[in-house]
């Protein structure tokens, strides 16, 4: 029985070694005023969006430049990567090629959230689209 | 007895023939199949690399703060590799250069002897001068290594600046780390 139960903590406790999860911290009513986009999804994966959830986008002009900010949450424990691009287009409809927005890959500890984001190429462009995908590395 | 001999051979031919594949497949360049490795810097190091600087350098409004009329003159100045390879420096330049030319905010000037030459003869046949760049850009890859027993690390730091008639006006970097397990042979 004695041994029985030092093999369960010693399971639980390998099982629970590679699940270190982020706690964070910040301020109870943001002073900041994010203008944030009304979006629409199109879910093909649904592991995937547990592990890149998107919270929230927001969008703001640089320059006379469309500036996209993401919020991505991984809320699974464990440490996830994936991979996001954005692409552009411009007020005719049509897809603007951007070398600012290639496939990157962002990596998640779990139950961490961050911030992506993406300066538009020109000042003509007016919507964009972003596309998430899990790691086909491995 | 002969149809397992048969059968073997079968096997055998499609084990081999299986294992000589050498099919080439398109992917997207340096896209999310793209090859990684710890040895180099890829395709998709230099894309993240281009992509999160010049975002880093429109989102700054550096270049909407330069007292010239848009688009400014740049000259893409020395860009100095401390890594352990061989690079063109061009892989981050050029990229970077592109998108800030389409944004309408610079323009680049070629660094091409025959170009600026003929820029030079079309200046001298109007009896003007060919203008200056104002600002320049500058930069720096370096290369750092670490391994334990299990893994080996390499970090790429791209640093990049730009100045305006001499004075650093903004500075940006982005560092690109990879891991890759060592093979269990030592190699």
């Amino acid at each position: 029985m004695k041994y029985l139960l030092y093999i369960f903590t010693l399971l639980c406790a390998v099982a629970f070694s590679g699940c270190s999860t982020v706690n964070t911290a910040e301020r109870a009513q943001a002073q900041s005023s994010p203008q944030m986009v009304n979006d629409k999804r199109i879910i093909t994966d649904g592991a995937l969006n547990d592990y890149a959830y998107i919270a929230g986008i927001n969008e703001s002009r640089v320059g006379g430049l469309l500036k996209i900010q993401v919020r991505i949450v991984n809320s699974t424990s464990a440490y996830r990567s994936v991979n996001y691009k954005f692409t552009w287009i411009d007020k005719d409809g049509m897809e603007i090629e951007s070398a600012t927005s290639p496939w990157m890959t962002l990596v998640l500890e779990g139950g961490e959230s961050k911030y992506i984001s993406a300066v538009a190429p020109n000042p003509n462009v007016c919507d964009f689209t972003l596309k998430l995908l899990p790691n086909v590395r491995d | 007895m002969k149809i397992f001999k048969t059968l073997l051979i079968i096997s055998l031919l499609a084990l081999v023939s299986g294992c000589a594949s050498n099919n080439a497949t398109y992917v997207d360049s340096g896209g999310a199949r793209s090859i990684i490795s710890t040895n180099k810097i890829n395709i998709a190091d230099w894309n993240a690399a281009a992509a999160s600087l010049t975002n880093d350098l429109l989102s700054s409004g550096a270049l909407e703060k330069i007292p010239e009329k848009q688009p400014v003159k740049m000259l893409v100045s020395r860009i100095i590799n401390r890594t352990s390879e061989s690079i063109d420096t061009d892989m981050l330049t050029r990229k970077i250069t592109m998108v800030l030319g389409n944004s309408g905010k610079v323009r680049v000037v070629s660094q091409d002897a025959a170009t600026s030459e003929l820029a030079e003869y079309e200046a001298e046949m109007t009896g003007k001068k060919v203008a200056q760049p104002k600002i320049t850009m500058t930069g720096k890859i370096l290369e750092d290594r670490e391994s334990n027993s299990d893994l080996r690390e390499v970090t790429y730091t791209f640093f990049l600046e730009v100045n305006y008639r001499g004075t650093p006006i903004w500075s940006g970097e982005k560092q690109i780390t990879k891991q890759s397990e060592k093979s269990s042979f030592g190699f």
